[in-house]
């Protein structure tokens, strides 16, 4: 009897390490499930969004036959995942990729590049580590940053803000930048902060609950060392954004916003608060989706978008952009001339 | 007095015999290259299981111990592994190295028709990873641990016409340790961040199940001694409701520099025979 006593507890104890991965086959019903319960473990926004994903997915599933071709099936999951709604999601096959283009096709643009290249910097700016940046007068001083995805060297950094030092204020253009590498914030707010100071928060899923989540962690950003770097403190510095600015963007700008000396120009930013992940289904296509959610320095998600500051809020019309007129970096302007 | 004397001669003439005859205790190196197949699965990366080619090199050095040659021999083993996975759909992927380092004792006992049984302890340091090269923030699942291993080995030494070799059964289960596994979805970008709450766990049975079985036979030609095998690895580990599991067959061929000593007629105190 002892020994059974034994033999079922050694048994239990072994049997906690046998654990069910769900297998799904490779054929239509299959890889919506997949699809489905993918997104279901690991998707971040179901509750912020008020989404009743398993009811979506009934409803979605319902169009999946034992002999959807593929190219039909991919739609299917394609409007499926656009009910979420995110920037962030993807559907990727060999042949297409799907993505929710709402969150910015609804809105106006509100910047043209070719307008500010031609009327503003007269194709004549300087450019480095992905940043186009000039003096536009004698006291402002102008950067445009279209994309997180380039690498912001420190030292390219440091010839850009020791060239626009004498300034009495700075333009950060960041409209149309979709995002990219979150490290490259850190390297701009180091140079605009005298403090190491916490610019936000970051949750992880704990589990395939939609409501399991980590304790927020504060995301720290490190003031340069102002011997060993250039520095642009104490002046006034505007950040341009439009719908457009998304993701890492959409970040920088939370971030921005809560330091003193900074205002946000133009329109709400398109949201992207959530750091995504990737999976795959069985039949190759692989997913993303938003996962980890990044909140601002109150703690306030920033899936949504960031406002302008108060009183800031710019929109450019169409007909004024192809007249090279930008009413948002002329309402910048004029704020910095204004200012002193 | 005389009788005295004469045991007291005979003693000491007995005791210097006996370190005369004590026999040295030579270090069997083994270099092995491995070659075969695996699967592996990371719901980290992917909850589909992968499958692909597995190529390693490892190395083992045995020796009796000095305290007690005949009962107690003590080991130490390397091994590395490169991975190289494709997806069911064959669209994607997955490349891994790991590495891992174990030393340990075993107790042995020599039985009759030139069977050796051991059974021992050893302790084994794991790194690696497993990288899934289509994923964007979740692309890495690190591998990496330390335990308290049971190992026991079954051996018979016997020969095929003039080549005298060892059929050997070796079994390795890592046992109590710790391991680490990333937050269910956690990013990498969290963790260098500086939140590494809940990423090392304590391992054992329930929630880190490994073994690593290698059946071979060592062929001893003299100066040199040859090893054909076949290995089975399983690592699996289940934390933070991410299960890992990778199983792995490998075709083994190593080489014994000096050989077993059989052949030759060696007096040597092997840790193998």
């Amino acid at each position: 009897m002892k020994y059974k006593i034994y033999g079922m507890l050694i048994l239990s104890l072994l049997m906690t390490a046998c654990h069910e991965v769900p297998e799904y086959q490779d054929d239509p019903y299959g890889n919506f499930d997949a699809l489905a319960a993918i997104v279901s473990d690991r998707y971040c926004f179901f509750e912020e969004k008020g989404i009743d994903w398993d009811e979506v997915c009934r409803q979605y599933r319902a169009e999946v036959k034992p002999d959807t071709k593929m190219l039909e099936l991919f739609d299917i999951c394609s409007r499926l995942l656009d009910e979420l709604q995110d920037g962030h999601v993807n559907l990727s096959s060999r042949f297409n990729t799907s993505y929710y283009r709402k969150w910015w096709s609804d809105y106006p643009q509100d910047f043209n590049l070719r307008t500010l290249q031609q009327y503003y910097l007269d194709f004549d700016y300087m450019q480095t580590s992905g940043i186009s940046y000039k003096m536009l007068t004698d006291e402002i001083g102008y950067m445009y940053y279209p994309s997180f995805s380039s690498g912001i060297s420190p030292s390219s950094l440091d010839y850009i803000l020791a060239i626009l030092h004498e300034s009495k204020g700075l333009i950060i253009d960041i409209r149309d930048n979709g995002g990219g590498m979150l490290t490259n914030i850190n390297t701009l707010v180091g140079r605009f902060i005298e403090e190491n100071a916490t610019g936000g928060y970051i949750r992880h899923k704990t589990g395939p609950a939609h409501n399991a989540f980590s304790d927020p962690f504060p995301i720290e950003y490190e003031a340069a060392d102002p011997d060993k770097r250039v520095k642009y403190l104490g002046k006034p510095i505007l950040v341009l954004t439009n719908r457009s600015c998304y993701s890492a963007a959409n970040n920088f700008v939370a971030v921005m916003k809560t330091l003193p000396n900074v205002r946000i120009v133009g329109a709400r930013t398109g949201g992207g608060g959530g750091l995504p992940f990737s999976s795959e289904l069985p039949n190759g296509w692989s997913v993303r989706f938003s996962s980890c959610p990044i909140s601002d320095r109150h703690d306030r998600s920033t899936e949504a978008g960031i406002d302008p500051s108060p009183g800031c809020e710019v929109h450019c019309k169409d007909a004024d952009l192809a007249a090279g007129h930008d009413a948002i970096l002329d309402f910048a302007i004029n704020l910095l001339q204004t200012a002193g | 007095m005389k009788k005295f004397l004469l045991a007291l001669v005979l003693t000491m003439i007995s005791i210097a015999t006996s370190h005369a005859e004590e026999l040295s205790r030579p270090v069997v190196q083994e270099y092995r290259l491995e070659a075969g197949r695996g699967t592996a699965l990371s719901t980290y990366l992917s909850p589909l299981t992968y499958d692909g080619k597995v190529f390693g090199a490892s190395a083992q050095w045995t020796k009796a111990s000095p305290w007690a040659p005949e009962t107690l021999i003590m080991q130490f083993a390397a091994k590395a592994n490169m991975r190289d996975y494709l997806n069911p759909a064959r669209t994607a992927s997955m490349i891994g190295i790991d590495g891992m380092f174990t030393w340990g004792m075993q107790w042995r006992r020599r039985l009759p028709c030139s069977l050796q049984v051991t059974a021992g302890g050893s302790i084994d340091v794991d790194a690696g990873c497993l990288y899934l090269t289509r994923n964007g923030n979740n692309p890495v699942s690190v591998l990496a641990s330390a335990s308290l291993d049971i190992n026991a080995s079954l051996s018979w030494r016997f020969s095929i016409g003039k080549i005298p070799m060892i059929l050997a059964n070796e079994i390795r289960i890592p046992s109590l340790g710790c391991f680490f596994s990333p937050q269910y979805g956690e990013t990498y970008y969290e963790i260098w961040l500086g939140n590494r709450e809940g990423l090392a766990h304590c391992g054992w049975w329930g929630n880190r199940f490994c073994i690593d079985n290698l059946l071979s036979l060592r062929l001893d030609f003299g100066r040199t001694a040859m090893q054909l095998g076949y290995r089975y690895d399983y690592r699996s580990s289940w934390a933070n409701s991410l299960d890992t599991r990778l199983h792995t067959h490998s075709f083994v061929i190593g080489i014994i520099p000096h050989g077993l000593g059989i052949k030759r007629r060696a007096r040597i105190n092997s840790p193998l025979y």
